[in-house]
This record gives structure tokens, C-alpha cells and sequence, in this order.
């Protein structure tokens, strides 16, 4: 059988390396020594805790605070055991190292939301030996067995003898005290803070605006550059004249480097006006040739024409049956096409990064999610040990998968090591910020399905296509198995299914491509859950109820029950309005969204978003509900407005002016019900996001009868209203 | 380059700068008042919001040259100890995610309440077009609303 190779573009496979550029290997699965979380380790307690002279608990966060609250969350995870006050805590960020490494991931790396599940265990027995060494330290003085003694509210306390000590005064002792080899964690029906959502600690930083980014940094000497990244993606700078620009006021110097030129000055203003006048010529190299518009008309093809291919041969995530017979067999089938855009991550804080070089040595200031592989890669690029790097943790102005990329701390060496022993302060512009991104994947999704008169689907046939998030710089790294993100969503199991067949179709691009928020699941949602609407319709059936009785598991019943019941599902709304509901599980949670619309010629005001969220516990509820509200607004910004399209290799939007953000004025009314089932905790941070746009949809259809399928709504004849 | 006196926060600053270098980077890289962030440039996003005799200014595209003889505040002068009850409402309804919007929003909605001391929905709605990319639009709107109450009752 002769196959249609869907390749509008010419590109090998080496070229592909190279546009990549060097550090993008996704290294999520690196190995790490990282610790098990061993009681006794007077190292691992000191890199996590000290408490001062005056009794101020100082926590050190391992990972990055990106708006997720883990700031919080890991504070109060230690504070809890330690018995502290919680306005006599602060926290710091920790730098790079093996012993801040998540030990579910054996990595120091913020992501996939892991920040409380990775970490829960770890903190906890942090706190509880510390409270073991202040207890020990106390029961010297008193001469009683430390076992009588334990700590609440910044003190030591024995029980038999009403005695009490505070920790500033226990300090100094317990200090010389090994920690215990072995603790007892807290019984939880005596938390004080977990579960609790006392204030969170950066809040007050923020309101005030001295929480610093490295935006913010300054340094004795500082310097700011700004950038000019070749256009297209993996191209080269060939020439450039600086005369003009070198001459400017305020410039310091200017570089050109290999695919980018750089300018140095007093201000990044002033860095960033010379950029303008420096005389550039690029190599576009071979991306110039891709289109976004073309390679998704490539990727519709391999979601409906069995013959086409992208890369190869489909690769197949689930089959059951035989899904021919039964689609032949189905009167009630329905058939169709979903698609989704490259998606950027448009963090609030453009990437930023100050670098010191001098020496052999190197200093980094920076709100990256991966600050081990930011230094890595620091060293690897410089030629020296990575013991020879440090890493300075910021705030992070948003993260949502962009700052895992090393590209920018890369980038700020680069220019920082041409002008040794000047700290430089390197900011994207929002353009550079936009066409320099690694995006979320555009993707496809063909499918076909069919119902019988009771409601059972009798087929469901879903087939992807995309390239691959987790091959992207490592090709042919999965065999002939899909990358996992590829399918995540659609291959959960959800519903009772009598014959499937679920596969991704490959198709590897020079766009660079990575995590974003909530992965898979931010198309993969809007794919699965679309769908089951559009075959509940075809049974005729109510979709709550339809969902419903397909699923044979308790847990995710529970919280479609739940946020049903807190939406009013199935009470009357005024002419035009819809609900739609929509349910994801992933990232060890699971979530329900039931959304209410109006819409009026096309136009949709969102009227109301209800979540019911099974997280397992909540160490945090209000922040639990923060994410949530968060993940929605992040999905529905997508979901209306987010597309970025790539012409002869080059990205054209550049500003919020072309890739728009939903405003206070578009938000709807949020409610949040958490479930307590005190299964294993699951994450918060991207969970909220991938039912967002399938209820809005659903609702939508709901309202007026007519099935988006295709997004951002902004480019389909929708409008909010 | 030129010399301007810019007034900020009730002090007088002298600065030497282009007449055409936005009041944002005046603030950021030469005075180190680095409260107002950068966000986009362009005057969309809100990031850098001041205030120059009590409007609403979005500063990276406001020249330093037009900023003499004005009263500029910035998020800096709001309070000393975060009193302000605008910050203490965004404190008590937990706003902030990831915080880099915030300085703004917040100058944003004290010159929403100075002109409108009780915002319905709408006028909120209308007023406050700063960019939010964690979302903590809901928040916000809360914030605004009890921000209010406190006032009245002060
Ligand atoms: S930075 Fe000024 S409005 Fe965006
Ligand atoms: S809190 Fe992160 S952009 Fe608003």
C-alpha cells in the first residue's frame, strides 16, 4: 500500500537536532541521587531548616514559587511537625543541589504538579526531627525522658509539669543535638496548619511589590541586555553592524552571537532602543520552509486518511475489539474532526536571568524551574564544574512549564561571559518572549463513535496526531509506543467503552515544542470530553446522567455527583442559557466542571464555572481553590483566544496585542467544593485546567445547538460577549 | 541626555536620562524602584501601573520628559507596613498567584476606589483591564469589593 507522507517542509531528522539548539533534551526522567527522605540526616534537616537566635523558623522551599503557592504549602508542611507559629516563619528558596531533589522524581525540578505530593513526606519528618531535637534539648534541662515533652506554638512543653520553654531559648542546645534517627508524625486529627489554609507568606511580599523577580535583581556594577533572537526557528545571525547602535547613550557594548545579537547598557530602555538600529542579516536555515497553516492541514489528513503518514506508522494506545464491526453495525454513530493551535506560555514576567562569569566561576539569579539543570547547563556551556556554579532562586512572574527551559539562563551566560565580572541582567522583550517560546503543540483529533438505544457506546475510535512532546531532541526515544502525552486524557479508562482503538500519528516539526500546563491533557481534555458530550447527544441521553452511568468507578462518580449537585444540573435556565459538564482525571486528581453560558448571535458570555475537585487531601484548600480558578481562566484563555501560527518559520504574533489574555471582565462566577476522600494526595496545579474548555464547549451546545470543535473560539465566528 | 526632578512618593528625585525613556525604566534602572514591573511595553498589559496626579498611567509608554511637575505614586508609597486597605484586603482575600501583576492591579483599583469609593460589578469590569495571566481575576473583584467596605467604614 502505496502512503501519503505528510512532510509540506523538508526537514531531516539532524536538522531537527540542530534547530533545537543545544539543553533541550527533556529530562524528566534524568537519573538523581537525591534522598529517600531518611530520618537522622543532619544535612538534609540543615538544608531544609534553621531557626534563628530569636526563634524565627526560616524554611527553604526546593522549588519555585510560579503562583502555585509551594512556598506556602512547603513551609507549613515543616511547621506543622516543628510546632511553630505561623507568623514567626519565613522562607527562602534554595538553591541548586542533589538534596533538594523531589524524591517522587528524584529530580529538583517544579512540575507535572508534584511540589506538595513529592515533597508531603520529606517536610514532614524535616519538622519532626527538628521537634525531636528542640524536645531532647529540653528534657536535658528539665531531666525528664524527651518522650514526655512536645512543641506547640514556638515552645517546648511538658505536660506533667506545666513547664515550657520557648524555642529561642532551646536553640543553641539542640543545635549540638543529633537529630533523631527515627519520628513520630503528628497525628492529623491535631493539625493546626495542614488543612487549615492559614495566610499565605508571599501574599504580603507581593501586595507590597517587594517580592523580587530576577527582573528585579541588582547588583553593585549591573548591567541590563536585551536581545534580538534570529526570527526563524533554528536559524543563524550572519552579519551584523553595530556601528550606529555602539555609539548610543547608555550602550555598553554589543555581541553577536551565534544566532542572536545582544546589547549591553545602562538600561534595558536604553539596550533595547540600540537593539533596533544594530544592521542584522539571519541565516533562516531550513525551518524558513515550515508553515504552521500547512503542517495543520497535514495533521487533519493523518487524523482522517488511514493511508497518510507523518513520521510512520500510527502508534497504537489502546484497542479493544474490533471497532470496524461495531461502527458498521451503528445506526446512533458520529463522526468528526477537533483541532487545537500552537499554544504559547505568555508568563506575566518575560524570561529573565542575571549571570555573573568571571573567573571559572559563575552566578545565576533566576526564577527557573529546573535550577539543576540551569546549572548544568551553565557549566557544561562555560567548561567547568557545575560545583563551580551557583544559583540564586527568584520569584518566578509565572512558569506554567516555560521557565523547565534552560534556554534563557543559556542565553544570559552567553553575554555574560563576554564582558567577565559584570553581572548582567537579561530580559525578553514580549515579542522575543513570544516567537521564543516552546510551545504547546498544535493537534488533531479524528474520531468516530456509536451509542446504542440504552446509552452503552458501542466504538470509539480516536485517532491523534502531533508531534511529540518528549521526543522532541531525542527522536524514536518511545519505539513504537505513543509518547505518553500524546494520548494522556484519552486512554484514562473514564467510561465503560465495548470496542476502541486509540492512536497517534507522529509528526515532527522544527517548531520547538514543551511542557505546558497540564500537558496532554490541555487538548487532550477538550478532545475526549467534547466527544462524550457529542455521543450522549446521539443516545439522546442527559450528559451528566450519560457519564454517569458509564463509569464503574466510585471515586470519579463521587465527584461528578458532586459537582453536578453544586451546579443545580438539570433545575431550569432563562432562553439562550447551557450548562455543560465535563470531567478529567490526571495528575493524581480528579476534577469535574459543570459551566453555564448564555449565548446570543454568537456571542457567549460565561456565565458561571462550578468545580468539585478530588485531590485526596488538601493540604491548602484555599489554594487548592486558587489553582482551580487559576487553571480555569489559563483553559479558557486558551480556549478563546490562544493561537500562535508560524509562517516561513517564524512566529507572528509578538504582543498581548495579537495573543490576547481573557480580562477580569470575561471571568465568570467561580465556586469550588473540595473533596476530602482521603485517598493519595494528588496535585493541584494543573488538574483545574483540561475540563475547562470541553464544559464551556458542552455548554455552549447546550445553549444554541452548535459544537465547536475547532479553537480558539476568537478565530471561528465566536465572540464573548 | 537631560536632567529631570521627578516628584515620586512625595519625594523629589533628579535623574539623567533620554526625554524619550519611558517613567518605567526611569523607575527600574535608575532610581532601583523596581515595584512597578515590565510586562509588555506596549501600555496593554497593566504591569507597570503608577499613578501621575491620581490617573491611572500605564509607565512604559509614558516619556520621562511629560513627568515633570506631576505627582507620580507608586506601588512603593502605597504604605510602609502594607496598611493600605487595599493591601490589606488583597492580603485577607489572598489574592496574588504568582504576584508579578499585582503592583499594578493594585494602584489600578486605588484610583478605582478614590474615584468610585463603592465600584458595582460593571464599573469593576470596565476599570480594571490589567492583564492576569495566573487568573486571580475573582480574587480581585473580592478584593475591590471588600477594599471598599473598609474604606467606607474608616
Ligand atoms: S508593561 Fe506597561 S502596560 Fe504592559
Ligand atoms: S498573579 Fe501572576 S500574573 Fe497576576
Amino acid at each position: 500500500m502505496s502512503h501519503v507522507h505528510i512532510r509540506p517542509w523538508l526537514i531531516t531528522r539532524r536538522s531537527l537536532l540542530q534547530a533545537a539548539g543545544s539543553g533541550t533534551l527533556l529530562a524528566w526522567t534524568l537519573p538523581a541521587k537525591g534522598y529517600g527522605g531518611a530520618a537522622g540526616d543532619g544535612e538534609l534537616l540543615r538544608a531544609y531548616l534553621s531557626i534563628e537566635p530569636d526563634g524565627t523558623v526560616v524554611i527553604t522551599t526546593p522549588d519555585a514559587e510560579l503562583g502555585q503557592g509551594i512556598y506556602t504549602t512547603h513551609a507549613l508542611l515543616i511547621a506543622e511537625e516543628l510546632g511553630a507559629d505561623w507568623d514567626r516563619v519565613r522562607v527562602r528558596f534554595s538553591g541548586a543541589g542533589e538534596v533538594f531533589s523531589n524524591p517522587q522524581k528524584k529530580l529538583q525540578a517544579t512540575g507535572r504538579s508534584m511540589g506538595a505530593t513529592g515533597y508531603y513526606r520529606l517536610l514532614r519528618e524535616v519538622g519532626a526531627m527538628a521537634r525531636g531535637q528542640l524536645c531532647a534539648a529540653a528534657a536535658a534541662r528539665w531531666q525528664v525522658p524527651a518522650g514526655e515533652c512536645d512543641t506547640e506554638s514556638h515552645r517546648v512543653e511538658h505536660a506533667a509539669s506545666g513547664r515550657r520553654l520557648a524555642f529561642a531559648e532551646l536553640v543553641a542546645d539542640a543545635v549540638r543535638i543529633a537529630p533523631p534517627d527515627q519520628v513520630t508524625l503528628r497525628d492529623p486529627a491535631r493539625f493546626r496548619l495542614i488543612g487549615r489554609s492559614p495566610s499565605r507568606l508571599e501574599i504580603p511580599l507581593h501586595a507590597s511589590g517587594r517580592s523580587d523577580f530576577a527582573v528585579d535583581v541588582q547588583l553593585p556594577g549591573m548591567k541590563l541586555a536585551a536581545l534580538k533572537i534570529c526570527p526563524t526557528f533554528g536559524g543563524r545571525l550572519k552579519s551584523m553592524d553595530a556601528e550606529a547602535a555602539g555609539q548610543m547613550a547608555g550602550v555598553h557594548s554589543v555581541h553577536a552571537l551565534e544566532d542572536a545579537v545582544a546589547v549591553v547598557a545602562d538600561s534595558w530602555w536604553e539596550a533595547q532602543r540600540a537593539l533596533q538600529q544594530v544592521k542584522v542579516e539571519w541565516d533562516d536555515g531550513e525551518a524558513a520552509g515550515f508553515d504552521s497553516q500547512a503542517m495543520r492541514a497535514g495533521l487533519k489528513t493523518l487524523v482522517t486518511d488511514r493511508d497518510a503518514r507523518g513520521d510512520g506508522p500510527p502508534r497504537v494506545a489502546v484497542t479493544i475489539g474490533d471497532v470496524n464491526v461495531a461502527l458498521a453495525d451503528s445506526p446512533r454513530r458520529v463522526e468528526g474532526v477537533y483541532e487545537v493551535p500552537y499554544l504559547a506560555h505568555a508568563t506575566m514576567e518575560p524570561m529573565s536571568c542575571v549571570a555573573r562569569v568571571d573567573n571559572g566561576r559563575c552566578e545565576l539569579w533566576s526564577g527557573t524551574q529546573g535550577p539543576m539543570r540551569a546549572r548544568d547547563t551553565a557549566a557544561a556551556q562555560l567548561g567547568i564544574s557545575p560545583e563551580q556554579v551557583t544559583v540564586h532562586r527568584c520569584f518566578s512572574g509565572g512558569g506554567f512549564g516555560r521557565r523547565w527551559q534552560p534556554d534563557f539562563v543559556e542565553r544570559a551566560v552567553d553575554v555574560a561571559r563576554r564582558v567577565p565580572g559584570v553581572p548582567v541582567k537579561l530580559i525578553f522583550s514580549r515579542e522575543e518572549d513570544t516567537r521564543h517560546d516552546y510551545y504547546r503543540p498544535a493537534y488533531a483529533c479524528g474520531f468516530a463513535g456509536s451509542v446504542d438505544a440504552a446509552g452503552e457506546i458501542t466504538a470509539l475510535q480516536l485517532r491523534v496526531a502531533g508531534a511529540s512532546l518528549f521526543e522532541f531532541g531525542r527522536p524514536g526515544a518511545f519505539g513504537d509506543r505513543p509518547d505518553p502525552s500524546s494520548v494522556s486524557g484519552l486512554n484514562d479508562g473514564i467510561y465503560r467503552i465495548g470496542s476502541a482503538l486509540i492512536d497517534w500519528s507522529p509528526l515532527s516539526t522544527p517548531v520547538p515544542i514543551g511542557v505546558w500546563r497540564a500537558v496532554g491533557h490541555s487538548q487532550n481534555g477538550f478532545f475526549m470530553e467534547s466527544i462524550i458530550d457529542e455521543l450522549a447527544h446521539a443516545a439522546g441521553k442527559d450528559p451528566y446522567e450519560f457519564r454517569r452511568a458509564l463509569m464503574e468507578d466510585e471515586r470519579r462518580r463521587n465527584v461528578l455527583d458532586t459537582v453536578a449537585k453544586a451546579a443545580d444540573w438539570g433545575t431550569p435556565l432563562a432562553e439562550g442559557h447551557g450548562r455543560g459538564i465535563a470531567i478529567m482525571e490526571g495528575y493524581g486528581s480528579i476534577v469535574a466542571q459543570v459551566a453555564e453560558v448564555s449565548v446570543r448571535d454568537r456571542r457567549i458570555k460565561l456565565e458561571r464555572m462550578v468545580t468539585a475537585i478530588d485531590c485526596g487531601m488538601a493540604v491548602h484548600p484555599d489554594n487548592v481553590r486558587a489553582q482551580m480558578e487559576g487553571g480555569i481562566v489559563f483553559g479558557l484563555t486558551a480556549m478563546v483566544h490562544g493561537a500562535i501560527d508560524v509562517e516561513a518559520g517564524r512566529v507572528r504574533q509578538g504582543n498581548f496585542s495579537d495573543y490576547p489574555l481573557l480580562q477580569l471582565k470575561d471571568t465568570p462566577r467561580f465556586e469550588t467544593v473540595i473533596i476530602e476522600s482521603g485517598e493519595q494526595m494528588g496535585g493541584v496545579g494543573e488538574p483545574g485546567l483540561p475540563p475547562a474548555a470541553p464544559a464551556v464547549a458542552n455548554a455552549v451546545f447546550a445553549a444554541c445547538g452548535e459544537r465547536i470543535r475547532a479553537l480558539p473560539l476568537s478565530r471561528h465566528g465566536w465572540r464573548l460577549a | 541626555m537631560q536632567k529631570f526632578t521627578l516628584k515620586i512618593n512625595g519625594q523629589s528625585h533628579e535623574v539623567e536620562a533620554d526625554p524619550q525613556m519611558p517613567l518605567l525604566w526611569v523607575l527600574r534602572d535608575r532610581l532601583g524602584m523596581t515595584g512597578s514591573k515590565f510586562g509588555c511595553g506596549i501600555g496593554v498589559c497593566g504591569a507597570c501601573t503608577v499613578r501621575m496626579d491620581g490617573s491611572v498611567t500605564r509607565s512604559c509608554v509614558f516619556p520621562v520628559a511629560a513627568c515633570t511637575d506631576r505627582d507620580i505614586r507608586t506601588i512603593e508609597g502605597l504604605s510602609e507596613d502594607i496598611s493600605h486597605p487595599v493591601q490589606q484586603a488583597w492580603i485577607a482575600e489572598q489574592v496574588p498567584q504568582c504576584g508579578y501583576c499585582q503592583s499594578g492591579m493594585i494602584m489600578a483599583a486605588v484610583a478605582l476606589l478614590e474615584e468610585t469609593p463603592e465600584p458595582t460589578d460593571a464599573q469593576i469590569d470596565a476599570t480594571m483591564t490589567n492583564l492576569c495571566r495566573c487568573g486571580t481575576y475573582p480574587r480581585v473583584r473580592k478584593a475591590i469589593h471588600r477594599a471598599a467596605r473598609m474604606m467606607a467604614q474608616a
